[in-house]
């Protein structure tokens, strides 16, 4: 078993289709159907997926666009529209018999939402299946691109099927494929423009006001001396909301109580008008509609039912429904991380109007942490994966075995975590680690002050997708400026247990000289792209499918301030939406613009996403990619943990589970 | 500081104290145990999530207490684990907020389960915290500014029906946080510091202190269920 479970959240197509074939129709909750879609995606078709025997398309294409809202949509009185709509596109993208639309359709679609600075040139699409090839214009440049795919088809043993497009072809070709494509006729220009070429992350900077911001002031009462207030809170480029099913707000990421509490109402009365009033959703066969997601103008909204609880995400930056999906599922885990899905499903139970930000009791800092950090562009929680120190194989060695003769006999888990990046995990033989769990535990500990106080810390905490019903108890203690050790138990009485523990680990780690290979990995951050031969490129993200686990080099010297970094991840998103859009068979992307140029690809097994400077060539892009690649695959044992130490203790499922804590609530 | 001045030649008999931390959220646990253990003071600390652990050494004339201290978050969502905290306890401090009278009738609740589950010799002080927000003393030029809510006399008497040591404290400015700290440390029974004592010696998981584990997760248990 691997050091990770793969991510329940998934991005790919063709795993959805996978899982959904191998396990019993029971196993496909809705909680992680929220989380697969790329936009709507009905019960209905995910039941047929799932029933045994029937065929599994392993690839699904739609003739549709995602569905998109007139901009002025917003507000009660303006609900119905948005409806009727949604629940149009609902029942067409149920309906699962594959349709004929193209790749030369689908892909330059998503060129197009990608590059709209207009210094596109070129597109390869490489299809796993078909051989779909269209417009064979191969011109002197793209050549580069093709001898990429050609050398690393042996290695993915994908046939790929290359339709490459010269530049003044394809834009014209989009051009006209997106006048016909748009049901609104809008022109092929991506409305996300100005949100990448603009962002910052200014709080308080004010941008163009949309319909949506006027249409939310007429709405929010009284003005007077709120104005600023309100102009600050609408201009924001990125919001989330948590409130209870009966609009009651939980948590908002900016503005006060009296500006959100319009809103909630309002994304309340949208989503109860999909609701259907069965009290039994998940187990009956008429499953409600759900509201997804909508766009007004430029931003765009997704929502996420989590029955008892609603999750919205909103955004001006130009992501994608599944990356807003993927983001809210992500503040989903730290609730519950807090809380535990049984507790909040207690407290609502019977008294719908529950106010539970009472029961929050801190956790609103680690939420608005999370919230934060995704809205200036977390590597982790887009790629939805673990970062890891890179270290020599005998130093992990070492310290996995200075873990393993530390722990204690109530051990379930324990990390050893440097500045946000995993160095070791010690784990029991039969289970693995989520990723979601770890980004959660992760936040808390980097990205808020609350456990950097040198004490030692004992917490209760809930490990959603390891179990969402009880708590387990981690002990917390940073030894290092930047280095934690996190020790977690199922046993709340193990706080001297694990004491004792950490003090038999920390005298091992000095004895095999440890504490130095971890302080230098904080010290250096990362690894800078010319030491591993690739000075052109500035920098890059490679996911490992396999382990779930990502690497990048560091940020500096190219992208040293927050605002480039955060530029650096807008691009990062556009790519990553660009290479996931469904019903596409976009593969490989390269994309030019302003100041760089980008090159993007994602097989089974990884991903890859290069940014270099504007000059540089496709050739030495390529070449760039593909050295990255293959240093990767020398370094694998050294970037990524695939196996941890395991602890050998085998716990056995049922009972241990029935053994987690609940914490019992007064109110 | 008198507690200090005392001759460190002769080895003085220590013992582990360990004191719990409670009351309600945001009335300066933290900042009372910060001041204490690092005469430091933070402004908008961010709240304790479970509870911190610290241990910090303190030297009275004839002996030396060490103090394993349970600094427990105040949140509502925590409180079912407290008893996890406060039992085998030999001190506690229940600590509100002189500006806010809510504060002090929950400190009365947790006296009160306090005398009802956790050790009969439990020292308890009542400590009101946040002094520097109280303009008592200067009754002319800043009188408006004073923010108190609870009278001295209303803590004091709640202390002296309950038997408890009673201080008004401000981790802000050091007042009286000190004294809190060594008032506690000098009222622990000589022969429960000996006992103390021998049982460290002997280890951690006495049978004694089993003994006192098994009836807290009764009682726990109990509370479970009723939920």
């Amino acid at each position: 078993m691997a050091v990770f479970s793969p991510p329940q959240v998934l991005d790919d197509r063709q795993q959805l289709a996978v899982t959904a074939a191998t396990e019993p129709p029971v196993l496909v909750n809705e909680a992680s159907l929220a989380v697969v879609d790329d936009y709507i995606l009905s019960q209905e078709s995910i039941e047929q997926f799932s029933r045994p025997g029937s065929p599994v398309p392993l690839e699904r294409t739609a003739t549709l666009p995602p569905p998109q809202i007139a901009p002025d949509l917003v507000g009660l009185s303006k609900a119905f529209p948005i409806r009727l709509q949604s629940r149009a596109t609902t029942a067409l993208s149920s309906y699962s018999a594959p349709s004929n639309a193209t790749s030369a359709g689908s892909a330059p679609n998503s060129v197009a939402s990608t590059a709209t600075n207009s210094a596109l040139s070129t597109a390869v699409s490489t299809s796993p299946a078909s051989s779909v090839s269209s417009a064979p214009t191969v011109n002197t440049d793209s050549k580069k691109s093709l001898k990429l795919i050609s050398k690393t088809k042996s290695r993915s043993r994908i046939p790929p099927a290359i339709s490459s497009v010269g530049s003044p072809d394809i834009k014209s070709l989009l051009g006209k494929i997106l006048k016909n494509y748009d049901p609104f006729g809008r022109p092929y220009t991506s409305t996300y423009n100005n949100a990448f070429i603009d962002a910052d992350m200014d709080d308080d900077s004010i941008t163009v006001f949309d319909d949506y911001s006027v249409d939310a002031e007429s709405t929010g009462g009284d003005q007077d001396d709120e104005d600023g207030e309100m102009d600050r809170f609408l201009a924001q480029k990125k919001q989330y909301f948590i409130l209870s099913f009966a609009g009651k707000p939980i948590f908002s990421m900016h503005g006060s109580d009296d500006l959100i509490s319009a809103h909630m109402g309002i994304i309340q009365a949208l989503a109860a008008g999909f609701e259907q009033p069965s009290e039994e959703n998940f187990a009956t066969e008429t499953v409600p509609d759900q509201l997804r997601f909508f766009t007004a103008g430029t931003t765009t909204f997704a929502v996420s039912v989590e029955d008892p609880l609603i999750l919205v995400a909103i955004s001006k930056l130009g992501e994608t429904e599944g990356q807003l999906r993927t983001q809210l599922d992500a503040l989903h885990t730290q609730l519950l991380s807090a809380l535990t899905k049984a507790q909040i499903v207690k407290v609502f139970k019977g008294r719908t109007n529950f106010d539970l930000r009472k029961l929050l009791g801190g956790a609103e800092t680690f939420l608005r942490a999370l919230t934060r950090e995704m809205a200036f562009g977390s590597p982790a929680i887009l790629l939805n994966a673990i970062e890891c120190v890179r270290l020599r194989n005998s130093v992990r060695d070492r310290i996995n075995l200075a873990l393993l003769k530390g722990r204690t006999a109530s051990l379930l888990y324990g990390l050893v975590v440097a500045d946000g990046r995993l160095v070791s995990v010690i784990r029991p033989k039969k289970h693995s680690l989520h990723p979601p769990d770890l980004q959660v535990i992760f936040s808390m500990l980097f990205h808020n002050n609350t456990f950097h106080d040198g004490r030692e810390h004992w917490i209760p905490i809930c490990l959603p997708k390891f179990n969402n019903r009880g708590f387990l108890h981690a002990y917390i203690v940073f030894f290092r400026p930047k280095v934690a050790l996190v020790l977690i138990s199922a046993n709340k009485d193990s706080f001297y247990e694990l004491r004792k523990s950490k003090e038999d680990i920390l005298e091992n780690f000095e004895q095999e000289n440890c504490f130095a290979p971890i302080d230098l990995a904080v010290k250096l951050v990362r690894y800078r792209t010319a030491d591993i031969g690739v000075p052109a490129i500035q920098h890059f993200l490679y996911k490992s499918r396999g382990n779930v686990q990502f690497t990048m080099p560091n940020f500096e010297p190219h992208f040293p301030d927050r605002k480039s970094q955060h530029e650096l991840m807008l691009l990062y998103r556009r790519l990553h939406a660009a290479i996931h859009t469904r019903h596409t068979h976009l593969k490989v992307l390269y994309v030019s613009r302003g100041n760089w140029v980008a090159l993007a690809w994602a097989t089974h097994s990884f991903e890859v996403y290069c940014v270099a400077g504007a000059a540089t060539s496709k050739a030495t892009l390529a070449q760039g990619m593909d050295t990255i690649i293959a240093w990767v695959k020398r370094e694998e044992s050294r970037l990524f943990i695939s196996n941890g130490a395991v602890s050998g203790l085998s716990f056995s499922t049922k009972e241990f589970f029935s053994s987690l804590t609940s914490l019992a609530i007064y109110t | 500081m008198s507690a200090m001045d005392s001759a460190p030649s002769a080895p003085k008999p220590s013992a582990s104290v360990k004191l719990v931390l409670l009351g309600e959220a945001a009335v300066g646990k933290s900042s009372l145990v910060l001041r204490f253990v690092s005469n430091d003071f933070q402004e908008n600390k961010e709240p304790t999530i479970g509870a911190a652990f610290l241990t910090q050494k303190c030297s009275l004339p004839t002996r030396t207490i060490k103090f394993e201290i349970w600094d427990t978050a105040g949140q509502e969502r925590f409180a079912s684990l407290a008893p996890m905290y406060y039992r085998n306890a030999q001190a506690a401090l229940v600590v509100y907020d002189l500006t806010k009278p809510t504060s002090l009738i929950k400190a009365r609740h947790w006296v009160s389960e306090l005398h009802a589950q956790a050790s009969p010799k439990i020292v308890i002080a009542l400590v009101g915290n946040k002094l520097d927000l109280c303009n008592d003393g200067s009754e002319g030029e800043d009188a408006e500014d004073d923010r108190r809510k609870v009278s001295t006399e209303e803590g004091k008497k709640f202390a002296e029906e309950e038997g408890l040591l009673f201080f008004e404290t401000s981790a802000k400015t050091a007042a009286n946080v000190e004294e809190v700290f060594l008032s506690i440390a000098a009222k622990i029974p000589e022969e429960l510091v000996n006992k103390r004592a021998a049982g460290a010696r002997a280890g951690r998981a006495g049978a004694g202190e089993r003994g006192v584990d098994l009836e807290a997760n009764n009682e726990n248990g109990a509370q479970g269920c009723a939920c």
